[in-house]
C-alpha cells in the first residue's frame, strides 16, 4: 500500500512570461472553485504564480491549467511530487520563491488558498506545515526586515531615529523620482508630508498633488526646516540647496536629512550640527549593500529552516508506510502469545500463569524491539515502504487486511 | 535608605539607556553601514525612556534624602560626606528635570549623575550605616 501522492502543477514568474501568467491568474473565488472541481486540491493563484496542489494524480490539474492558458504547457509548467512538491510549497510560503525574496504577502495568500477549500488529510497536513514554516521564517530570521532599495532604506533609517513615524512631518525638496519614492515610503510608515519645495512652484504643486503637502518655493525653505522632522532632497540643482546656516538652531527633536541628489543638495556641514543627521546617496547605497548581504545570510538560514521542515514532512510520509506494518506485526505477535497461553491455562496454577505471562511478554518485547527501531530508521531514509512490504511478507501479514 | 537604593537602581537604568543613546547617535552620525543590521532601539525612544526613568526616580530620591536628613537630625548628627554626595546627585538630576536637556547633553547629564551614584554606592558599601 502506498499512501496518496502529493502532486503539484504550476507556473510562476520563474518560468512563465507575464502574458501567460495573466491568463492563468484567478481571483480567490475562482481559484477555490477550480480546486473544488478537481476533488482534493488546493489552488494558489497570485499575480506571480498559479499552482495547483492535489492529492493523487496531477493529470486533471494539468488539464485545468492548460484550459486556462489555452495552450499546451509542455515544458513551461513544473510538475513536482511528494517531497519535492512539499519543499516547493514551504519555500513559497516562506517567501523564498518570490520575486522579492522574503516578502510576507505570499504567506497570507497561501493561507487564503488553503482555507478556501476543505482539503483531505494529506493536503491539510502539508499546508498547515507550510503556514507554520512561513511564520517561523518570519519570526526567526530577519529576512523580511531589511530594506532592499535606497528609498525604503531611507525610511528605515528615519525609523531608527524617530521610532514610530506617525505624526512626523516630512519636507520634500525637488521633484526627483527617487526623492518622491522615499517620501511615499516614509508616508507609508505613518509620516505626513508637510511641504513640497521646488525651484518652480508649479512643479512643486504637481508633486504635492500626488504625495500631499503644501507646495513651496525654494526661498521659503528655512521656515519649513523649522517645522519638520525629516527632509528629503532630490533636486537637480548644481549647488547646495540646504545650507547649514539655514538650519534653525537646535529644536527639541532631531532633524533627519536624506539627500538623494547628485550633486548633493545638502551642505555636508549640516551633519555636524547638533541633532542633525545627514545621509547622502552613497551612504544609503552602502547601507543597502550591507543589508542585502545580511539578507542573503538570512535567506540561507531560512532555506535551512525550510529544508528541515521538508525533512520532517518526508519522515511523516515515510512513517505512514511503516507504522501500520509495525502495528500489525505487534498485533500478530500478541495474538500468538495469548493463543498459546490459553492452551496451557488449565494446567497451571495462578502463580505460574502470571510468571508465564510476564516471561512471554518479555520475550516478545525483546524480539520485536530491534525490528521496530530498524523500521523507523528505514522510514526516515526512504526505504520505509520496502521494509514494510518485506515485514508483511515475512510474517504473512498481508492476508490480515 | 530603601527609597534611595530604588532611585539609584533607576538611575543605573537611565545611565544604561544614555550609553545606548550615545552609541546609536554616534552610529547615525557616522553613517555606520551596519545600522540596519545591528539594530538598536530608535534614538528618540531611548531618550524618552531615559527621561521618564529619571522623572520617576527623582521623587524617590527626594523622599529618601529627606527621611535620611530627618533621622540624622533626631540623632543630632550633622551632614557627612555621603549625605553630601547624595545631595549632589539630587542636584544633578533635579537640574535635569528642570532644564530638560535634549539629545547628547541629556545623555551626558544622566551619565554624570550616575558617576555620583557610583561614588555614593561605594561609600554606602564602605559601611556608612553599619
Amino acid at each position: 500500500m502506498t499512501p496518496e501522492r502529493l502532486s503539484l502543477v504550476g507556473l510562476s514568474h520563474h518560468v512563465a512570461p507575464v502574458e501567460l501568467r495573466e491568463r492563468v491568474a484567478l481571483d480567490a473565488d475562482a481559484a477555490a472553485a477550480l480546486a473544488r472541481s478537481l476533488g482534493d486540491a488546493v489552488c494558489l493563484s497570485t499575480c506571480n504564480r498559479t499552482e495547483i496542489y492535489a492529492a493523487g494524480d496531477d493529470e486533471r490539474a494539468l488539464e485545468a491549467l492548460e484550459a486556462l492558458a489555452a495552450e499546451s504547457l509542455d515544458g513551461t509548467v513544473y510538475r513536482l511530487h511528494d517531497d519535492a512538491a512539499a519543499l516547493h510549497l514551504f519555500r513559497v510560503a516562506a517567501g523564498l520563491d518570490s520575486l522579492v525574496p522574503g516578502e510576507g504577502e505570499i504567506l497570507g495568500q497561501v493561507r487564503a488558498a488553503y482555507e478556501a477549500v476543505d482539503p483531505g488529510p494529506l493536503l491539510d497536513r502539508v499546508f498547515r506545515q507550510a503556514l507554520a514554516v512561513g511564520k517561523r521564517v518570519r519570526t526567526d530570521t530577519a529576512i523580511g526586515e531589511s530594506p532592499a532599495s535606497v528609498s525604503s532604506a531611507a525610511a528605515a533609517l528615519a525609523a531608527q531615529v524617530f521610532g514610530e513615524l506617525d505624526g512626523r512631518r516630512v519636507l520634500l525638496v525637488g521633484a526627483g523620482r527617487i526623492g518622491e519614492l522615499a517620501a511615499t515610503n516614509l508616508a507609508s510608515r505613518g509620516a505626513g508630508i508637510a511641504f513640497v519645495a521646488n525651484r518652480t512652484v508649479e512643479t512643486a504643486r504637481e508633486v504635492a498633488q500626488r504625495v500631499g503637502g503644501e507646495p513651496l518655493p525654494l526661498d521659503e525653505l528655512p521656515r519649513a526646516l523649522g517645522e519638520v522632522d525629516v527632509v528629503v532632497t532630490s533636486t537637480s540643482a548644481p549647488e547646495h540647496v540646504v545650507r547649514a546656516a539655514d538650519v534653525p538652531a537646535r529644536r527639541r527633536s532631531p532633524l533627519f536629512f536624506i539627500d538623494i541628489a547628485v550633486p548633493r543638495d545638502v551642505e555636508p556641514e549640516v551633519a555636524r550640527l547638533d541633532g542633525c543627521f545627514l545621509y547622502d546617496i552613497d551612504d544609503l547605497e552602502a547601507v543597502v549593500a550591507e543589508t542585502l548581504a545580511g539578507r542573503r545570510a538570512e535567506a540561507a538560514r531560512a532555506e535551512q529552516l525550510v529544508a528541515d521542515e521538508a525533512q520532517r514532512f518526508r519522515e511523516w510520509r515515510a512513517s505512514l508506510d511503516v507504522v501500520p506494518a509495525i502495528a500489525s506485526l505487534r498485533a500478530r505477535a500478541e495474538a500468538i502469545r495469548t493463543a498459546e497461553l490459553a492452551k496451557v491455562d488449565a494446567r497451571v496454577s495462578e502463580d505460574e500463569r502470571r510468571t508465564l505471562e510476564s516471561v512471554t511478554a518479555q520475550i516478545l518485547n525483546k524480539l520485536l524491539h530491534l525490528p521496530t527501531v530498524r523500521m523507523k530508521e528505514a522510514a526516515v531514509s526512504a526505504d520505509g515502504a520496502m521494509y514494510a512490504d518485506a515485514v508483511r511478507h515475512l510474517f504473512g501479514l498481508e492476508d490480515e487486511r | 535608605v530603601g527609597l534611595v537604593l530604588a532611585a539609584f537602581a533607576g538611575f543605573t537604568l537611565a545611565a544604561a539607556l544614555a550609553a545606548l543613546y550615545l552609541w546609536q547617535e554616534r552610529r547615525l552620525k557616522r553613517r555606520a553601514t551596519d545600522i540596519l543590521r545591528l539594530r538598536l532601539p530608535p534614538l528618540q525612544s531611548l531618550e524618552r525612556l531615559q527621561r521618564r526613568t529619571i522623572d520617576v526616580c527623582l521623587p524617590l530620591l527626594t523622599l529618601g534624602l529627606l527621611a535620611g536628613i530627618v533621622r540624622l537630625r533626631e540623632r543630632g548628627g550633622s551632614i557627612d560626606a555621603l549625605e553630601a554626595v547624595t545631595l549632589a546627585t539630587w542636584l544633578v538630576y533635579g537640574a535635569f528635570v528642570i532644564t530638560r536637556p535634549v539629545g547628547r547633553r541629556a545623555a551626558y547629564v544622566a551619565l554624570g549623575g550616575f558617576a555620583l551614584v557610583i561614588v555614593a554606592r561605594l561609600a554606602l558599601a564602605g559601611g556608612h550605616f553599619a
